[in-house]
């Protein structure tokens, strides 16, 4: 589903990305673990589509399509979905009407009519409560004045909506609670089915337990230095990331 | 003649005596070196370009100039019902037609039941001016609708006085102006509320001046939006606490496009005896590129000294992290951009409390931005 062959990107002169490599098939869940500025997020964003990110050498390829071709809209409604670490606030935009105006533009791009307001209460009546959303938090402007934890909520919320193909989730555990953290897990494993694939960005072992990898992929200044199944993660509880790296 | 004298008179409260006797002369676009009109320089402004921009806006209420209705009733069931017709001063719109061009001001005492709405199209007798008695004790709600494509010869003068603890909502819409300079006047008697809605779009020239003049207890609210204008769209506002204990609110937001300049200018003016005054006055503009450009001139003047008074401006863009979020949801940057610019008026369509006055500012939103 997605193939990432050498990539190199630098923000300005930086280079931060220095020659990344990543395979990801369908039905899969892939961990992707490391210190803090080794160009997780930086991933996370290149593949989202985000300007001032400068790709210099190397190709990535999600459903036989160039990605880097696309801009940030045709990605998400080619079925790529990225859980931001800090959702952006939007004061004025009723989150029920943000849900839906996304949902409507996939359709539209999927040559799909609008889903009609009766149709769309009904499922995302369903979503939320799933989640344990309070459906008053959907009549209040987006992620405005929510908690860090009802921040993330919305991104699986959106998530679950939307329904990707490829889902990247950036540090979608940092600023939960417990019982947050469990109930975001569980929202993402409901996802989770044969033919979607997910990349979870994470500092923790922690969010492992619950969302459990197929894959454990470890990333040191801008490369992928090894790679895993889930007992790598435990490895690099124990030892930490210097000694991992440096292996 | 000056307007520098308008703004003497008004301290003066001899508003409406003034333009009795002066409407006709007063043209303060002239004079640049007047500084509530610094801004306003009407030779910067290509009429003869944008003639062809008048978009149709159809509000159903047109063809009367004062209509009421009762409330809960929709556009459609309203505009072929109206109730009731009552005003002194001239007896039927025919005569108010044949009375065009004459420069005095015509009362209308407006008795209203309550959760009545009343409809006043300004711009069908386009020369004349108005006084508007409310005395009702209930809420009432009152739509000013003022669009016509002619250019208005004359400043015009409108002045609604508010009865002790009456409550007043209204609606102001200016569109498809050519060229328009109005004075609104809005003399609150005491524990009086008045909560004003300015909605402003598509105009090629308008300036609108509101003045207000606060007694004790009053509360004032002004929230106003313009957006999508073309040439240069104007306010100017200027609060006067007269009594101890009144608050004003004033929140104009403006979203500004294609080389059109908006300015807004406010003063809050406190007298020596107008203790525990709170007011509050904030303008945003939203340029949506740079050859657009927005003026604000917030002013503060008080002579009492235990009051609370605040003023803020501030001036951006889209927010392009906002636009990568919806964009990384599959939205295009063009609706973004169109969902943002609502969003940014938000506040002051939240203002609106009638479920009617809300269904007509909802139409001239979807219309023009």
């Amino acid at each position: 589903m997605l193939n990432i062959n050498n990539l190199k990107v630098s923000i300005g002169d930086k280079e931060i990305l220095k020659g990344l490599s990543l395979n990801i098939n369908k039905g899969e869940v892939h961990a992707l673990m490391g210190p803090n500025g080794s160009g997780k997020s930086t991933l996370s964003y290149v593949l989202s589509g985000k300007d001032k990110y400068k790709v210099s050498e190397g190709s990535v390829d999600f459903k036989g399509k160039n990605l880097l071709d696309m801009n940030v809209e045709e990605r998400a409604n080619q079925g790529l979905f990225l859980a931001f670490q800090y959702p952006m606030e939007i004061p004025g935009v009723q989150t029920s009407f943000f849900l839906r105006t996304a949902i409507n533009a996939k359709r539209k791009s999927q040559n799909l009519s609008e889903l009609d307001a009766l149709e769309f209460a009904k499922l995302l009546k369903i979503k939320a409560q799933e989640l344990n959303i309070n459906p008053d938090m959907l009549k209040r402007d987006l992620n405005v004045d929510y908690s860090g934890g009802e921040k993330k909520k919305q991104e699986i919320l959106q998530l679950s909506m939307l329904n990707p193909d490829l889902a990247i989730l950036d540090e979608t555990d940092s600023g939960l609670d417990i019982d947050a953290l469990r109930i975001v897990s569980e929202g993402v494993n409901r996802a989770r089915n044969k033919e979607n694939a997910f990349l979870v960005i994470t500092h923790y072992q922690r969010l492992l337990n619950y969302i459990k990898p197929d894959f454990v992929h470890i990333i040191a200044d801008g490369r992928i230095v090894k790679s895993g199944d889930y007992s790598l993660a435990l490895e690099l509880e124990e030892q930490g990331y210097e000694k991992m790296a440096k292996a | 003649m000056n307007v520098e004298k308008i703004i003497e008179n008004i301290k003066d409260r001899n508003l409406s005596s003034y333009f009795q006797n002066n409407l006709l002369v007063v043209n303060p676009f002239q004079n640049h070196k007047i500084e509530n009109y610094k801004y306003s320089q009407l030779n910067k402004i290509d009429f003869s370009k944008n003639h062809n921009c008048i978009r149709e806006l159809d509000l159903n209420t047109k063809d009367n100039f004062l209509k009421m209705f009762q409330k809960d009733k929709t556009i459609e069931e309203i505009s072929t019902k109206h109730i009731n017709w009552d005003f002194n001063g001239p007896d039927s719109a025919i005569r108010l037609a044949s009375l065009a061009e004459d420069p005095f001001v015509y009362i209308f005492n407006l008795d209203i039941i309550d959760g009545d709405i009343c409809i006043i199209d300004i711009a069908l007798y386009k020369e004349l001016n108005f006084e508007f008695n409310f005395s009702n004790k209930d809420k009432m709600s009152i739509v000013i609708i003022d669009s016509n494509h002619n250019t208005n010869k004359n400043p015009r003068y409108f002045k609604f006085n508010v009865y002790e603890k009456s409550n007043i909502e209204i609606l102001q819409m200016s569109y498809n102006k050519v060229s328009s300079l109005i004075f609104y006047e809005f003399n609150q008697l005491n524990s009086s509320v008045v909560n004003l809605t300015v909605l402003q779009a598509n105009n090629i020239h308008l300036r609108n001046e509101y003045y207000f003049n606060l007694g004790s207890e009053c509360i004032c609210k002004i929230s106003g939006a313009n957006f999508s204008n073309l040439g240069i769209n104007d306010n100017y506002s200027f609060i006067q606490h007269s009594k101890p204990n009144s608050s004003s609110r004033e929140v104009f937001k403006s979203i500004i496009n294609d080389g059109a300049i908006t300015n807004f200018q406010g003063k809050i003016y406190v007298n020596k005896v107008a203790q525990k005054t709170d007011g509050y006055q904030m303008s945003r503009s939203l340029l949506l590129d740079d050859i657009s450009k927005s003026n604000n001139k917030p002013e503060l003047e008080i002579y009492a000294d235990d009051v609370k008074c605040s003023h803020g401006s501030t001036v951006s863009k889209i927010n392009e992290d906002q636009l990568y979020y919806f964009n990384s949801r599959g939205i295009s940057s063009e609706l973004a951009t169109k969902i943002l610019k609502k969003a940014f008026i938000q506040e002051v369509l939240g203002s609106i409390e009638d479920v009617f006055l809300k269904e007509l500012s909802d139409k001239m939103i979807n219309n023009f931005l």
